[in-house]
């Protein structure tokens, strides 16, 4: 073919090729600026708590310090370390019995062990109340039993107690480290476990010897992720009556109006956080150097005899019945009676569309900033682009709480601007309109789940072959294009998954939705809350047994991944 | 057809200089062929005309206007350059006939339809069209892959080891067809490969890259003739080699007297290269006694290892068969003295070095 009319085409863009000023870094640029400006989006939250403490009324402070912190601070250290290690030894106990060992019902405990991550804190804690009152079904039980006529003769130590707290937290926390654990026993080298038989260790030495300090970087990512959940619950807590960090964050402001004094105690709170992340962190590069050095081969389970099975089966299931089994039946149980009782009422309705529809748009909220993020790390990589991946992950680090006294601030210093600009131009009284209108509580959700966006994206990006950029930008596209025409299609099922978890988990939001909600709005997790505070028991079971329904979505993906991965 | 011109080209990645100080010269039409070890750069430098990597120095020009140099950076969707990739990077989401639309968006519509179906029928696969890439098999993706990277007609086109996914037979076939259609459409061209073979085959002209740099570059034969360097020797195919010293212009090797060449001073050391194709075999007559102790039949050709005296190593001598040898017969070697390929000793230590630029003549 020689230099005919198609040809003709291509030569007609030469001067655009050879220009200049049409050239050079404008794509990419527009990427870092957008990138840059969700970094600052998602560090303005803290950077606002600071400024906020540092400018509080001094006078606050002695009284924080001398009433408040010392017994907050104590109290979230026990329950931290308590949580901590319980759920530790819960997690890894677990993990390591179904994989090494073959006993019936192993196969369904494997993935049934992660359910009670479908049960938030504050739902687990709602329902036990109820469960373990003096005069609920356990003890009614235990006593008729025992043969006991009534509450004042026998009954079970308070659940509303730090051991109750830490027990109860523990129950459905431990999955977190089941999760990181079991992935990480089952990439471990088999031939580690049969060398140090040979080497004279039993099977149970060899866990204890080789197993599991190989698995410690997996076990620091799951406790870290354990205790973050522990700092970010306020409804636990509160209904078990623990004075927390947390809950003095929230008591602070709403009881005291003091937003100062709430931003200070948030600002100790980072401390903790802090040490979590680079926890976090540290375990995650040192497991992926651990797995790497291995050969994948997988520990083959020992069969147990009939007495050990059995002892194995129920140890194994004890977690799955107090994490999920329980509460789960409890809230099916109290739901079928209300609604059997009253019918579903149109408040609950109204509530439940709230919730979707506040969830629905921080979900879509931080997917387009997730998208932002993820992508300029791959169509403008730098130190912009990976400053921003750095700071998306801000709002999951810290608690709700810490999170939504920042934004309150934000927003409600541009809502003032905004009411005064309206009355003084317009001479309109517009009231808060952001906060008023949801707004601030749909960035809370964008800037809190921003890491889960961010990470789906990232993940559905990798495994876009580079090779598929190139092509795409040497026929003509540029970034946006290929965007759209090439790594959105093909990412899709990344987006959608990373989707559910967020949208599931903005319904399941508490601490940030109680500190943000407009007046008289109520999602499905505030009006359990409120219930439950007020000891009112109407529509609650029926929310609660909606979020733990809609929780079970992403906890079913995670079950089938670790069926087939691996 | 556009020619295509690289001065003083560098690319660092992570400090460590992956490039410097190309140069690189494509005439309008002409098929130009990368060839290197694996890790030489080649690729880079391809990935750096096509623009899906910046330069740290140097220019880039297409028919003379400036693609990239200090403070121009043409993106690669402006440049008109087209580039078939190693893995074919076909769209799994969208058909061929997709793939083929996804680089016409700026024609119209109906434009760029016929435009694909025009390009998929001069490559004969205009059946593929409503096909997606995972139903095609490994030579039919190739295809495809170059019918996509010719339908918006660029002005070069680059390929990054277009063959190295096919196997045996077909690898044949496929670079046969590739070729007589890079023809047909006379567009200006860069391959990449690692194979000598296939550059000095498929090429106009042939540039050897090593260690991030150019060594020569020349025609096919030119370079297999006159490699200019010990390394160019041995890349492009295998070598006899012996060490020599230079006696009244001739040099003494175990297979006899060889013109040492011009610029050889008396009492020089040199290393001569004898090709296996270069000396005549014959179980008796004139020539250079030796016994075989090994034999391959490769075909075509059979190849021997021959034991000679003065020769620590097996000569190797590569003759069209049917040659009546076995191991144990002796036998008779003739060297064709016009093939002989004779280095300075010191052209050795330069070469390790990778200096200095030599050329060969013909370029």
């Amino acid at each position: 073919m020689r230099l005919d009319g198609p040809v003709a085409v291509g030569l007609g863009d030469l001067d655009e090729v050879g220009d200049p000023t049409r050239s050079g870094i404008r794509p990419a640029l527009g990427w870092r600026v957008a990138a840059a400006a969700v970094a600052l989006l998602a560090a303005a939250p803290i950077l606002t708590l600071v400024v906020l403490a540092l400018d509080g009324s001094v006078g606050l402070w002695p009284h924080l310090v001398a009433h408040v912190l010392p017994r907050a601070a104590a109290n979230t250290a026990l329950l931290l370390a308590g949580v901590g290690s319980l759920a530790a030894g819960i997690g890894c106990g677990t993990a390591w019995l179904v994989t090494a060992y073959r006993f019936p019902g192993r196969g369904v405990l494997a993935w049934a062990l992660i359910l009670p991550l479908a049960i938030p804190t504050y739902i687990a804690a709602y329902a036990y109340l109820d469960v373990l009152h003096p005069v609920g079904p356990v003890q009614s039980w235990l006593r008729w039993l025992l043969g006991y006529q009534s509450a004042r003769e026998f009954r079970l130590p308070d659940i509303r107690s730090m051991t109750g707290c830490i027990l109860l937290l523990s129950f459905v926390l431990y999955p977190y480290v089941y999760l990181t654990t079991r992935a990480m026993f089952l990439t471990q080298a088999a031939t580690l476990i049969d060398a140090s038989r040979t080497l004279g260790a039993s099977y149970g030495a060899a866990f204890t010897r080789v197993a599991l300090p190989l698995a410690r970087p997996a076990i620091a990512v799951g406790v870290s992720l354990v205790l973050m959940e522990t700092l970010n619950d306020i409804g636990a807590s509160e209904f078990l009556g623990i004075q927390t960090l947390t809950v003095s964050i929230y008591a602070t402001w709403v009881n005291r109006s003091d937003l100062a004094g709430a931003a200070q105690i948030a600002l100790v709170l980072l401390v903790p956080v802090a040490g979590l992340v680079a926890a976090e962190r540290f375990g995650r590069r040192q497991r992926s150097f651990a797995a790497s050095a291995q050969r994948p081969r997988r520990l083959e389970p020992r069969p147990l005899g009939r007495t050990a099975g059995m002892l194995a089966l129920a140890l194994a299931s004890l977690p799955v019945l107090v994490g999920f089994v329980v509460p789960a039946a409890y809230l099916a149980w109290s739901a079928w009676a209300r609604i059997a009782f009253a019918g579903l009422s149109q408040g609950l309705l109204a509530t439940t569309w709230n919730t979707v529809s506040v969830s629905a748009a921080g979900t879509l909220g931080a997917l387009a900033l997730g998208l932002i993020v993820a992508y300029a790390g791959r169509a403008a990589p730098g130190r912009i682009a990976s400053l921003a991946a750095r700071l998306s992950l801000a709002g999951y680090a810290v608690p709700g709480t810490v999170l939504a006294i920042g934004v309150l601030y934000g927003v409600g210093a541009l809502d003032r601007a905004v009411a005064w600009a309206a009355s003084t131009l317009a001479g309109a009284s517009v009231g808060l309109v952001l906060i008023g209108s949801g707004a601030a509580m749909v960035l809370a959700y964008t800037l809190r789940f921003l890491a889960i966006a961010t990470g789906s994206v990232e993940g559905g990006l990798s495994r876009i072959p580079p090779s598929l950029d190139g092509a795409a930008r040497t026929m003509g596209a540029g970034t946006l294009r290929t965007l759209y025409a090439v790594h959105l299609p093909l990412a899709k099922p990344a987006l959608a998954s990373g989707a559910i978890l967020i949208f599931v988990d903005c319904m399941k939001e508490l601490p940030a939705t109680l500190l943000l909600r407009p007046l008289n709005f109520e999602t499905l997790a505030t009006r359990l809350y409120g219930e439950a505070a007020r000891g009112t028991y109407e529509d609650a079971s029926i929310a609660a047994l909606l979020i733990v329904l809609v929780s079970l979505l992403p906890v079913a993906v995670l079950a089938r991944l670790g069926q087939d991965g691996r | 057809m556009a020619s295509l011109s690289v001065r003083g080209l560098a690319k660092d990645i992570a400090g460590r200089s992956i490039l410097a100080g190309i140069d690189l010269d494509v005439a309008p039409g002409e098929i130009m062929c990368l060839v290197g070890e694996s890790g030489c750069g080649k690729s880079t430098l391809l990935r750096l005309i096509a623009g899906i990597e910046r330069p740290a120095a140097g220019e880039i020009r297409l028919d003379g206007s400036l693609l990239a140099g200090p403070h121009v950076f043409v993106e690669p969707e402006q440049r008109g350059i087209g580039l078939m990739f190693q893995d074919y990077a076909l769209f799994p989401h969208l058909t061929v006939g997709e793939n083929l639309a996804f680089g016409l968006a700026r024609l119209a519509r109906s434009e760029a339809r016929a435009r694909v179906g025009e390009t998929l029928e001069q490559l004969g696969i205009a059946h593929f069209a409503p096909r997606y890439p995972h139903m095609l098999s490994g030579g039919e993706q190739q295809r495809v892959a170059l019918a996509r990277a010719l339908a918006p007609r660029p002005r070069v086109l680059l390929m990054d080891e277009p063959f190295s996914n096919l196997d045996g037979r077909l690898r044949d076939a496929v670079r046969f067809e590739t070729l007589s259609i890079l023809r047909r459409f006379d567009i200006t061209t860069i391959l990449v490969t690692h194979d000598p073979e296939e550059a000095v085959m498929a090429a106009d002209r042939v540039t050897l890259m090593r260690a991030g740099r150019i060594m020569l570059t020349g025609r096919g034969r030119d370079l297999y003739a006159r490699p200019g360097s010990p390394y160019a020797a041995r890349f492009f195919g295998d070598c006899n080699e012996f060490a020599g010293v230079c006696r009244a212009g001739r040099v003494a090797t175990p297979l006899g007297l060889v013109p040492a060449g011009a610029g050889v001073t008396e009492g020089e050391e040199v290393r001569v290269f004898v090709r296996p194709g270069s000396i005549g075999l014959s179980g008796a007559g004139a020539g250079i006694a030796g016994r075989v102790v090994e034999h391959w039949f490769r075909g075509e050709v059979e190849q021997f290892g021959i034991e000679v005296d003065g020769s620590a190593k097996l000569v190797v001598v590569r003759a069209p068969g049917p040659v009546d040898l076995a191991p144990g017969d002796h036998c008779r070697l003739a060297v064709d003295v016009a093939r002989v390929i004779v280095f300075k000793a010191c052209d050795n230590i330069c070469d390790s070095r990778t200096e200095p630029w030599l050329t060969a003549a013909g370029a």
